[in-house]
């Protein structure tokens, strides 16, 4: 009985992503009525000629529907990201913002976009994603032994770090490439454009692919890498396919709608607490809920005021008094280890 | 069926230390028996362990199966040799009970696929065998040291290696389960014709439920035998540096610690 009603629960979750994004098509600036909507949806569907230039139209898909799908994948990768890193570095207090993985491919992007505009964005953000979350891991590695808080302070560090070398990178940049570093870094979908939404589809599909095969391993992984190996698991070989993967889908979704903080580290707990710690269930379900989580996330940050607030603003207000509860709930989840 | 594991002057030190952890070890096992391996703390007795799943790579020295050298087995098919109940650990999610079975069938599994009908079928036949099918849905960090230290042995039985290795089964367990889990173990190797190799901290849990002793010091095997040849007043003497007393009564031997006043 129990387990039906999670089945029904983990139905919901999947397929949450789509009833968030169809409500975040009728909310915006543009004062557009729901029936119009509907109706401007309806009528392309059986007319496709019809509103091909109308501003209602040009409102609905080129402007919400591209940011709700642009929310949807970057809310999966982090999501998925986490759940990754939390099962693999055996620490639930950890995820791509907190290791420092953002921050890196942050300046990787910063670099590219403005002293090397010839060198592709994602690539320099991936490999400084990578440099990032290799050096928090081994800052943290102390011996045989990593203990959660001590990943946790080596990620500070790293971030703090990399963050400085952002600025600098401010400092020097022309100062017209400069407003729009500034504005990315934040963690926006509103410069959202359908060429960005294939690239960052196009790294979710690549990076998360081999995850979500790999996920049931994950669950063995997380009983530590000598007792993984008893078991015939060879960590250290996983840990590099995981760990490219994973980056290479999070620093793309960076370079495309800038830092945004703590959705991998919240939705993946949510997740367990629904539907249990099962890597096999726990990825796919963290996608899905983190594609939900940031679409409604951004639509709150959008229609919040008149501004287009940050939606790196709403998840860091959210997240923060997140990690403050795991950090008291502690012994539950022992993540102390 | 018959079979054994033998163990030719294995030697084990740690790169960053010169001194000699395993300083040629041997001993032979055969199966159906189970064997205690006794020694004070930091004798090498968890390395070894180490050296035979692979964990550690040793320095010299030879580990057969049957004749088989295996030293050279990838993780995997070391995995179908040995299975290991390591030592009470929290793991940092609340996994099912089932679940934490089901990962002692990875060797069988490949890297991109999920645990079949039959690793279902295997796990949840560890779990009634062992007479813990009740617990198979609780969360693995919500039961007793003792329920869990079964359910790490359902994980190594659903592994379906011969050789099976337990890292000081009895620790941080209450005098009822330390005698509940050895007499389990004892009745499965009974049962599955297993070799089992243990190591234990209590030289009376040694004479009561094993069939072979090795008896280590300081990285070398010091005797190795029968418990009743093996444990006597010279070599506790010798090994934990204390006197004792051997009392036999109704044919069961006990090592009984000379109190000093």
């Amino acid at each position: 009985m129990a387990l039906k009603g999670r089945r029904v629960l983990d139905a919901v979750i999947l397929l949450s992503p789509l009833m968030a994004g169809w409500a975040a098509l009728f909310v915006g600036s543009c004062d557009i009525p729901p029936l119009d909507v509907l109706r401007v949806l309806a009528w392309r569907l059986f007319d496709p000629g019809a509103f091909g230039e109308s501003s209602e139209w040009v409102v609905i898909v080129d402007i919400r529907l591209c940011r709700v799908v642009l929310a949807g994948i970057v809310g999966a990768v982090l999501s998925a990201g986490g759940a990754t890193f939390q099962g693999m570095f055996r620490n639930p207090l950890v995820d791509p913002y907190i290791l420092g993985i953002s921050a890196g491919a942050a300046f990787g992007c910063a670099v590219a976009v403005g002293f090397m505009p010839l060198i592709s964005t994602p690539l320099l953000a991936f490999a400084c994603g990578i440099l990032a979350v290799s050096l928090t891991s081994w800052i943290a590695r102390w011996g045989d032994d990593v203990s959660p808080l001590t990943m946790v302070l080596a990620g500070v560090v790293v971030s703090a770090f990399f963050t400085a070398l952002v600025s600098i990178v401010k400092f020097l940049v022309d100062p017209a490439k400069l407003q729009s570093i500034v504005y990315w870094l934040m963690g926006s979908f509103s410069l959202a454009e359908w060429k960005s939404v294939g690239m960052a589809a196009a790294a979710a599909v690549v990076g998360l692919t081999p995850v979500y095969l790999m996920r049931w391993r994950l669950n063995v992984i997380s009983m530590g890498e000598e007792e993984a190996r008893t078991m015939g698991v060879d960590v250290r070989r996983y840990r590099v396919v995981f760990i490219a993967a994973s980056t290479l889908a999070v620093s793309t979704a960076v370079s495309v709608s800038g830092i945004i903080g703590w959705v991998g580290l919240m939705v993946p707990h949510l997740v367990r607490m629904v539907s249990g710690p099962d890597h096999r269930s726990l990825i796919p379900l963290s996608m899905a809920a983190g594609a939900a989580f940031l679409i409604l996330a951004d639509t709150v940050a959008r229609s919040l005021t008149v501004y287009d607030l940050p939606v790196g603003l709403v998840t860091a207000i959210t997240g923060a008094p997140f990690f403050v509860y795991l950090l008291k709930r502690g012994g539950r989840e022992s993540w102390r280890g | 069926m018959t079979g054994h594991l033998e163990v030719r002057d294995l030697r084990f030190a740690y790169p960053s230390s010169p001194r000699a952890v395993l300083d040629g070890v041997s001993f032979r096992v055969e199966r159906g028996m189970v064997s205690a391996v006794l020694g004070p703390n930091g004798s090498g007795k968890t390395t070894l362990f180490k050296c035979l799943t692979g964990v550690w790579k040793a320095n010299g020295g030879t580990m057969t199966n049957d004749g088989d050298d295996f030293a050279a087995l990838p993780p995997a098919a070391r995995a179908r040799l040995f299975a290991t109940v390591p030592q009470d650990h929290v793991p940092p999610f609340p996994y099912r009970v089932l679940e934490v079975v089901l990962m002692g069938r990875s060797p069988y599994i490949s890297p991109f696929a999920l645990p079949s009908a039959r690793d279902y079928a295997v796990a949840e036949e560890t779990l009634r065998e062992l007479g813990i099918d009740a617990l198979r849905d609780r969360p693995y960090t919500a039961i007793s040291g003792g329920e869990r230290q079964l359910v790490l042995i359902a994980r190594a039985l659903a592994q379906e290696a011969p050789c099976l290795l337990l890292d000081e089964p009895t620790a941080h367990l209450d005098f009822r389960h330390q005698v509940g889990v050895l007499t389990t173990v004892r009745s499965l190797v009974d049962r599955r014709n297993l070799i089992a190799l243990m190591t234990l901290h209590d030289p009376n849990l040694a004479l009561m439920f094993s069939d072979y002793v090795v008896l280590m010091d300081a990285g070398r095997v010091v005797a190795q035998g029968p418990p009743r040849d093996v444990i006597t007043e010279e070599s506790i003497r010798e090994i934990y540096r204390i006197d004792a007393t051997i009392h036999a009564f109704d044919g069961t031997r006990f090592v009984c610690p000379r109190m000093r006043r």
